[in-house]
């Protein structure tokens, strides 16, 4: 059986890692609170994801390089000097996700500072790749938030269009019946749950579908290998049909020994 | 006196004992029993405690409730104190009637055990008991045989062990097949070579008692009584807790066999759902334990929860698999674990 | 002759669970008889849409379940039925689809399905509908009206006794409206003759255990007569409080399901008990909704907990005979 589409899927999810398979909501369940209660409408949910890049990126970009120049006794102020910093861009923070959904500000109020606590585990986390490279660091972090972008806005949508039957503001005409149970926390949970589902399925899906395409192809001798491990490096010259190591096979036993 | 055990947990069964129990006791043996005859008792000999275990160990009489030895039996009560003597007749499974019946019939020979056994333990009360929710019976249960009252005790299956247990610790019960067995030991010196066994169920033509050399294969049991249809369980023992009967040629009659039932279930009793939660089980399990959580603890695989819970408590009675809705195989899975992970135990503690 | 290796017991009581679940339907059904004698045709229409919904909710999940279709299952029409006769019978069609629909589709597929399901998917439905579309819940019909198909603006609404009863206003219904069930109420709920007399069938069938119902309404009974308003009598509040709202209608067909309910008598009992407390609870302090169907969700989340406390009992009962012999 082929595992080419399985490795190319797996590389594909190696390479989305804090988006698909590692997502810091559904895989994690960090800032659940923003995300079951405040993000109640797409605008809500917009507001959320920028608030939390421009708490996350300062703390991303600054704390590897600070860190670096500090000598060794003073590595105890990694952790405080995070907090700090995230604190600090709390302020700018504010007034701008203010200014896109004042609704936000309205349902989350004082609780908004919370928000700097969430991206600081998240930042945290990114900060845990190997060798704390600038690079690294970033590209982890753009992953994570792309992961809660992407939650942040499949929730805001759903419960916008279901509660109240509007889509950023302007008011869908096909949908009748408003749901407005959806605004309430625990179906927030629920429907997190249900997203979560979702994501299983499409990715077990997709295994199946990997699977499918790589049983039509032939047989190859090679070893198994597992998901998510790096396939041994084929030799591209043997592609042609046939079965190379049975003919290396028999060149190898000397002539002598045969008439044997 | 009546005996009954108030508000016991368990599950009543419609007991079928007719047309099994009115029935004379029929002979089925193989042939004369060739062992050399033993001393019988003597005109005017003394009967003492040691006179009986000698009688009964030459005899080889066995007890048919557990298959133990009488005078293993007897040996456990020789410094001890007791006040009353059973002859333990309790029939409490369906179809089962193989203690009942012959002491209807052989009541003569049943009392003379009994009487032996008062006069060599020095018990001031011997009595027999029988199982009292017998119902739509054809004959009528003696309410005396010779001196002895015949007492029911009642209450809900599983009967027999509970009745024993709560009887106390100075009562002797004996089963009164060994009591018939002992008296003609005592008599003619005879040893013991057949038992009684109950042939019924409802694929049975002729269901009936009867006494049985020991070491006669099923098969003749049941062409002796006729089958009337194709049977879907062929069970030694009881009905409830019996063993399987695979292969008929070469299982044979053992003296703790009390019972060949060969039933024809109906297909409705295949397990239909699953467990939906009733707790009828927990109500019916006569042990106090939880059927339900044990049943899903053995089925996940779960020793430690399901040894809190207390599996070594069961004692399989199927009172939980019988009363289940969902037709669930509570019994069958917990005893599989029990006796797996018990050996499991063993194992482990010889290395 | 081939003999089948089924394991013992080889006898089998008569019960059967999909015949267990159709004796719940068959006791649901005295009240859609009520409620048409009162309301029209209407109601067994809004009936017989909720249960196909509730029915192919149910075929749908059991597709995703590995389960396959499992067509003598009858709790579906129990749900089905139940949230029909919980609504008041003037409501839009759409809204008990939708209560059972959520219901089976989010409360019970997602943890296992028939059997498995943590809270009651009937009172979870209505909780939904409850809190979406609340103000439409608490208005009912006058009886005795018969309703058209399509309901318009034209029709005659009023409060129900459990609302009049929040608000500290003492209803007034007379002997023969309270026997017959002959005031404003959810469709299936104001016969309270009939409840009982459903109530004594499900005993007899063993569906129900009689101490759980009795508990709760004990309970009810004790707050109802403690704590009531200054002109009426304990015996009056008494009968007020177990009339108004589902009290009763909760009491027989929803605090026994038999996933929810914990398993040990002493357990069945504490449950009962909370159920009632809290029950008691929202009506005094809480907004004006289905106080019970609230209750019973918030005492399912809890029914874990006293199997847990009942078996702990057990096992220590056990050990302290084991250390004693």
């Amino acid at each position: 059986m082929k595992m080419n589409k399985n490795h190319w899927y797996a590389r594909f999810l190696r390479g989305t890692k804090g988006v698909f398979r590692g997502n810091p909501v559904l895989g994690a369940g960090l800032a659940l609170p923003f995300v079951v209660v405040a993000a109640s409408s797409l605008q809500t949910a917009v507001g959320l994801s920028i608030g939390a890049l421009l708490t996350m990126l300062p703390v991303g970009l600054l704390i590897p390089l600070i860190m670096q120049k500090i000598p060794e006794q003073f590595r105890w102020l990694d952790y405080p000097l995070r907090a700090l910093i995230a604190a600090l861009f709390l302020m700018p923070t504010r007034v701008i996700v203010g200014a896109i959904s004042p609704a936000l500000m309205d349902s989350v109020g004082v609780y908004f500072s919370l928000l700097c606590v969430s991206t600081l585990l998240f930042a945290s986390r990114a900060m845990t790749v190997e060798e704390q490279r600038l690079e690294k660091v970033l590209l982890e972090l753009t992953r994570l938030w792309l992961g809660l972008t992407m939650v942040l806005l499949l929730v805001g949508i759903c419960r916008e269009v279901l509660g109240n039957g509007t889509l950023w503001g302007k008011p869908l005409t096909w949908m009748k019946i408003r749901f407005s149970a959806v605004m309430v926390s625990g179906l927030g949970f629920i429907l997190l749950g249900f997203i979560a589902a979702l994501g299983q399925k499409i990715h077990r899906s997709v295994l199946f579908v990997c699977l499918w395409i790589g049983k039509n192809g032939r047989t190859v001798k090679d070893k198994i290998v597992h998901f998510g491990e790096r396939p041994p490096k084929e030799n591209k010259n043997k592609i042609s049909g046939e079965i190379p190591e049975e003919t290396a096979d028999h060149e190898q036993i000397p002539e002598g020994k045969e008439q044997e | 006196m009546k005996l009954k055990l108030w508000n016991t947990k368990g599950i009543i069964l419609e007991q079928k004992k007719e047309p099994a129990l009115s029935r004379d006791l029929q002979q089925f043996t193989s042939s004369q029993p060739t062992a050399p005859a033993i001393e019988p008792l003597a005109e005017g000999e003394e009967v003492t405690l040691d006179r009986l275990i000698r009688l009964s160990a030459d005899a080889a009489i066995i007890d048919e409730r557990d298959g133990v030895e009488l005078c293993e039996l007897l040996r456990q009560w020789k410094n001890k104190k007791l006040s009353r003597i059973v002859g333990d007749a309790i029939d409490d499974e369906p179809y089962v009637s193989s203690q009942t019946n012959p002491m209807m019939k052989h009541s003569a020979e049943a009392a003379y055990g009994l009487r032996l056994l008062k006069t060599a333990l020095k018990a001031e009360k011997a009595y027999f008991a029988v199982y009292r929710e017998m119902h739509f019976l054809n004959c009528r249960i003696p309410t005396k045989i010779e001196e002895f009252p015949v007492r029911k005790m009642g209450g809900k299956y599983p009967m027999e062990q509970r009745a024993v247990r709560r009887l106390g610790d100075d009562v002797f019960t004996v089963g009164v097949c060994a009591l018939i067995h002992l008296a003609r030991a005592a008599n003619q010196g005879t040893v013991q070579s057949t038992c009684f066994v109950t042939v019924a169920g409802n694929c049975i033509g002729n269901p009936c008692n009867l006494e049985v050399t020991i070491g006669t294969p099923v098969s003749h049991l049941l062409d002796r009584c006729g089958l009337i249809m194709d049977p879907t369980s062929l069970s030694i023992g009881s009905a409830m807790m019996g063993i399987l009967v695979v292969d008929q040629e070469n299982t044979l009659v053992r003296p703790n066999t009390r019972a060949v039932i060969a039933l024809k279930e109906a297909k409705k009793d295949l397990r239909h759902m699953d467990c939906i939660g009733c707790s009828r089980c927990v109500e019916v399990c006569p042990e106090g334990l939880n059927p339900m959580e044990l049943y899903r603890a053995s089925a996940a695989n779960r020793r430690q929860t399901a040894q809190i819970l207390g599996l070594d408590c069961c004692t399989g009675c199927a009172a939980c698999s019988y009363i289940c809705p969902s037709k669930l195989e509570l019994s069958d899975l917990i005893q599989n674990k029990q006796v797996k992970w018990k050996k499991e135990e063993e194992k482990s503690h010889e290395c | 002759m081939s003999v089948n290796e089924r394991p013992f017991p080889h006898i089998r009581s008569e019960e059967r669970s999909p015949l267990m679940m159709l004796d719940t339907a068959i006791a649901l059904i005295p009240p859609f008889f009520m409620a048409c004698f009162y309301y029209g045709v209407r109601s067994l229409a809004m009936g017989a849409m909720t249960i196909t919904a509730a029915i192919c909710a149910n075929w749908i999940s059991s597709l995703f379940n590995g389960r396959g279709i499992e067509w003598w299952d009858a709790s579906p029409v129990v749900t089905g039925m139940i949230v029909a006769l919980m609504m008041p019978a003037s409501i839009p069609f759409y809204i008990p689809v939708i209560a059972a629909v959520f219901g089976i589709l989010v409360v019970k597929f997602p943890f296992g399905g028939t059997g498995n399901n943590l809270f009651n998917p009937a009172a979870a439905g209505l909780a939904f509908v409850s809190v979406c579309f609340g103000d439409q819940l608490l208005s009912y019909p006058v009886p005795l009206e018969p309703l058209p198909m399509t309901v318009d603006e034209g029709i005659k609404l009023v409060q129900g006794p459990a609302s009049m009863l929040k608000m500290g206003a003492i209803p007034t219904i007379s002997v023969e409206q309270l026997a017959l069930g002959n005031f404003a109420g959810p469709m299936g709920t104001t016969n309270i003759l009939v409840i009982a007399a459903c109530l004594v069938y499900l005993l007899v069938r063993k569906n129900v255990k009689w101490y759980v119902p009795a508990a709760y309404l004990a309970t009810v009974s004790c707050f109802a007569a403690c704590i009531h308003h200054e002109n009426i009598t304990a015996g009056e509040s008494i009968v007020l409080e177990l009339v108004a709202g589902s009290l009763m209608f909760v009491a027989v067909y929803m605090l026994s399901e038999p996933v929810t309910l914990p398993k040990r008598p002493m357990a069945k009992v504490l449950y009962a008990v909370t159920a009632g407390i809290i029950t008691m609870l929202f009506r005094y302090y809480g907004v004006a909704i289905q106080s019970a169907v609230f209750a019973l969700l918030l005492t399912n989340a809890f029914s874990p907990l006293f199997d847990y406390m009942a078996e702990r009992a057990r096992v220590l009962e056990r050990r302290a005979i084991r250390e004693n012999e």
